[in-house]
């Protein structure tokens, strides 16, 4: 695997969350190499070369951090895409949201999400999710090549 | 009667007296001509020899016979000969022979004998017979028949009484009670009966017919006063569809008096694309069977309208079906008011329609609202507070307490905010939710929320007193967050308590009433109403912390279910919550 691969799709629309997500990261060193999606359809324009990225090399991340209230496209609809397509359906996506509604969990889950994190307030504990989960997707979970 | 009886014995007294009297005329007839025959013999010698004493002689002989007024011989020549008389009996004799033969004069009877001597006539006798004796025998027998005549009158009457008594008085009164029967149809009069024999027998069986036809009479009236005093048109038709009848509804309701229409065919009452239905319904009548349905005529003065129809066969005593009874009733404005109920349903089902897409796009509103208040509320307040924690992190050596005393609070702040951003928003939620019931077993839904408690109560002593508990038909998960609430309040509430006390159970109080009580801080009971209303909050928050949604949240699922909650609290006491899951029944 090239050491430059992209090791995490971070798709999020709100300056402060991209900004919390990579202090959190840079502080437990996780995960240096993070491509960020500012909306539902740069994320699937990355994923699919597309658009603006229709000339760069196919991505596939080990983990793709979605949240789910987007501009454009949303990311229900992102997750529904990757999970149908075959270039992407076996790579995790985790969807993270502020909010704990029942449908969008329901939803994600029918779609294929491989899990569901809601953001919690307290930065501390953002900080320790945050932490969690770039161990166990980065360094636990194995994917097919 | 007893005239004829009368005359009839007259008649035959008259005619056996008749009969006697020619009998007895006869008798003496014959007695007087036997008596001249003896007399012609005896004297045959004396007239032959002419010999006049010798025929005195045979006369005087004559006195014997009392009643014999007088005799005389004549010789053939017809001159008297010899003659005698009886002293004072008036008798006398004529100078010369008369004529042969008996004859009856007055007082008398006188008979003229031939006296034959061999085939010769040689004289004659005569003999005058008084005919008193036989008056005097009819006298006697006139007496006795007399006498008969009246003992016969006298038992003919005493008869005719006794029958009158025993047979024309039962027959006279029943003959009065039939008249007056028929003269005034009076069916309450009644013959009396006063024997047992055949006319006993006659004026019970008419009494009794008498009582059938008051009976059938009370029927008929009653009938007839139904028929008379309905609202409804009853019509009686004859196989024909010939009117019969026509009661005083039928000309209320069709507006044409009984006399204009009886013996008329009713087709003129029905318009004509309802003909046919009206001779199905006559067939069906005309079969023996009974129908009923909703058609429509027309009155007298044009104007349509709508009936409800029974139509059921009219039969004879013998059972053959010889008409059909026809009742309707208007029913126009019944169908008119169907109508309207109709039209108010649809506008009603109408509105309900606008109403339920109103509230669903209200309700479509208020969950993409609670949505968004979801993500873009919170979010900006993890930002505060992950700000300024961070803000701490970098701050490193220059961090002075002050500094961190209020980064603490900012983010607290938030933090609260957050928390009352999530209970707002469960609050509505649970507004939005259908309450769905399954069997739950309350024991375990207790057991399930104090041990979530238990992790964040650490070392505190609380003495837990949990009751049996029932299994109930609720929504299990708001249920669960009714105890959450109400159980977590009673920790919160209690905990300056060195031992804290905390009860949840169930009593029966004509309906299931659930509690949860404390013997915490409690709250003056002044303030109970205020206890379910939202940001709501009968504590400082520095001494009890919270949102002031937790008991208002608990009070919608209770209303959601059906059920009431209240609390009952002395300050420094305790409190107790009490609440029911299901609706009060109706006393």
């Amino acid at each position: 695997m090239p050491t430059n691969e992209v090791e995490v799709l971070l798709v999020e629309d709100s300056p402060d969350d991209r900004e919390l997500v990579l202090i959190s990261f840079q502080r437990n060193r996780l995960a240096n190499r993070i491509q960020i999606a500012c909306d539902g359809e740069e994320a699937l324009d990355i994923l699919f070369c597309r658009g603006e990225h229709a000339n760069n090399r196919p991505t596939k991340p080990k983990v793709i951090l979605l949240d789910i209230k987007l501009p454009k496209v949303d990311g229900l609809e992102v997750l529904r895409a990757i999970k149908a397509d075959e270039r992407t359906q076996m790579i995790p996506v985790v969807v993270m949201t502020s909010s704990a509604e029942q449908r969008d969990m329901v939803e994600s889950y029918k779609l294929g999400v491989n899990s569901y994190v809601q953001k919690p307030v307290d930065f501390a504990k953002f900080q320790e999710v945050m932490k969690q989960l770039g161990f166990y997707w980065l360094a636990i979970n194995k994917t097919p090549d | 009667m007893m005239f004829v009886a009368a005359a009839a014995l007259f008649l035959s007294a008259g005619a056996f007296l008749t009969y006697e009297l020619l009998g007895f005329r006869a008798e003496l007839s014959d007695q007087v001509q036997t008596l001249a025959h003896v007399l012609a013999r005896n004297c045959t010698a004396a007239l032959v020899f002419q010999d006049e004493r010798d025929a005195e002689d045979v006369l005087s002989g004559l006195q014997e016979e009392r009643h014999l007024m007088a005799g005389a011989v004549y010789a053939a020549d017809g001159q008297l000969f010899a003659e005698y008389q009886r002293p004072g009996s008036g008798g006398s004799v004529p100078k010369t022979a008369g004529e042969l033969g008996a004859r009856f004069h007055p007082g008398s009877l006188v008979v003229f004998t031939p006296v034959i001597e061999a085939q010769r006539r040689v004289g004659t006798i005569y003999l005058q017979m008084s005919v008193a004796a036989l008056n005097q025998r009819l006298k006697v027998y006139l007496v006795t028949l007399t006498a008969i005549l009246l003992a016969s009158l006298a038992l003919a009457w005493l008869l005719s009484w006794k029958l009158q008594r025993s047979v024309s008085h039962p027959i006279l009164a029943l003959t009065q009670v039939a008249r007056a029967v028929a003269e005034r149809r009076d069916y309450s009069v009644r013959a009396k009966q006063d024997s047992d024999d055949e006319l006993g027998v006659l004026t019970h069986a008419f009494n009794e017919m008498l009582e059938r036809i008051q009976a059938g009479e009370e029927a008929r009236r009653l009938l007839s006063a139904i028929v008379e005093s309905s609202d409804d048109a009853i019509i009686g038709k004859d196989l024909q569809q010939h009117i019969l009848t026509w009661n005083p509804g039928a000309e209320k309701m069709f507006g044409y008096a009984a006399e204009e229409v009886i013996g008329r065919s009713i087709e003129f009452l029905i318009p004509e694309p309802y003909r046919e239905q009206e001779q199905e319904a006559f067939t069906m009548v005309s079969r023996g069977k009974p129908t009923h349905m909703e058609t429509v005529r027309v009155r007298k003065d044009g104007k349509l309208m709508e009936i409800s129809l029974s139509v059921s066969p009219i039969r004879n005593a013998e059972g053959r079906i010889i008409g059909g009874s026809f009742i309707s009733r208007d029913i126009t404005r019944q169908k008119e008011a169907e109508a309207e109920l109709l039209r108010l349903k649809e506008d009603l089902e109408h509105r309900v329609h606008e109403r339920t897409a109103e509230l669903e796009a209200a309700n479509k509103e208020m969950e993409a609202f609670s949505y968004s208040v979801a993500h873009d509320l919170r979010a900006p307040l993890r930002h505060i507070d992950a700000y300024s924690q961070v803000l701490k992190g970098e701050l490193g050596q220059a961090l002075n307490t002050e500094i961190e005393k209020y980064l603490d609070r900012i983010s607290n702040s938030s933090r609260n905010l957050g928390r009352l951003v999530d209970d707002l928003l469960n609050l509505a939620r649970i507004g939005r939710q259908d309450v769905v019931r399954q069997r739950t077993p309350l024991r375990s839904v207790v057991d399930d929320v104090i041990e979530d408690i238990k992790q964040d109560i650490g070392t505190r002593q609380i003495d837990w007193r949990i009751g049996a508990m029932p299994e109930v038909a609720v929504d299990p998960g708001l249920v669960k967050q009714v105890y959450a609430n109400l159980i977590s309040n009673a920790v919160k509430y209690s905990r300056k308590r060195e031992r804290a006390i905390i009860e949840v159970d169930t009593k029966e109080d004509g309906e299931t009433v659930f509690y949860v009580r404390d013997n915490g801080v409690g709250f003056n009971m002044k303030y109970a109403h205020k206890l379910f209303g939202v940001f709501q909050r009968l504590h400082r928050p520095e001494d009890f912390e919270g949102t002031g949604i937790g008991l208002a949240t608990a009070a919608r699922i209770v209303q959601k279910h059906g059920g009431r909650i209240w609390a009952e609290a002395e300050l420094d006491k305790g409190a107790t919550f009490f609440f029911t899951l299901t609706r009060q029944k109706l006393k």
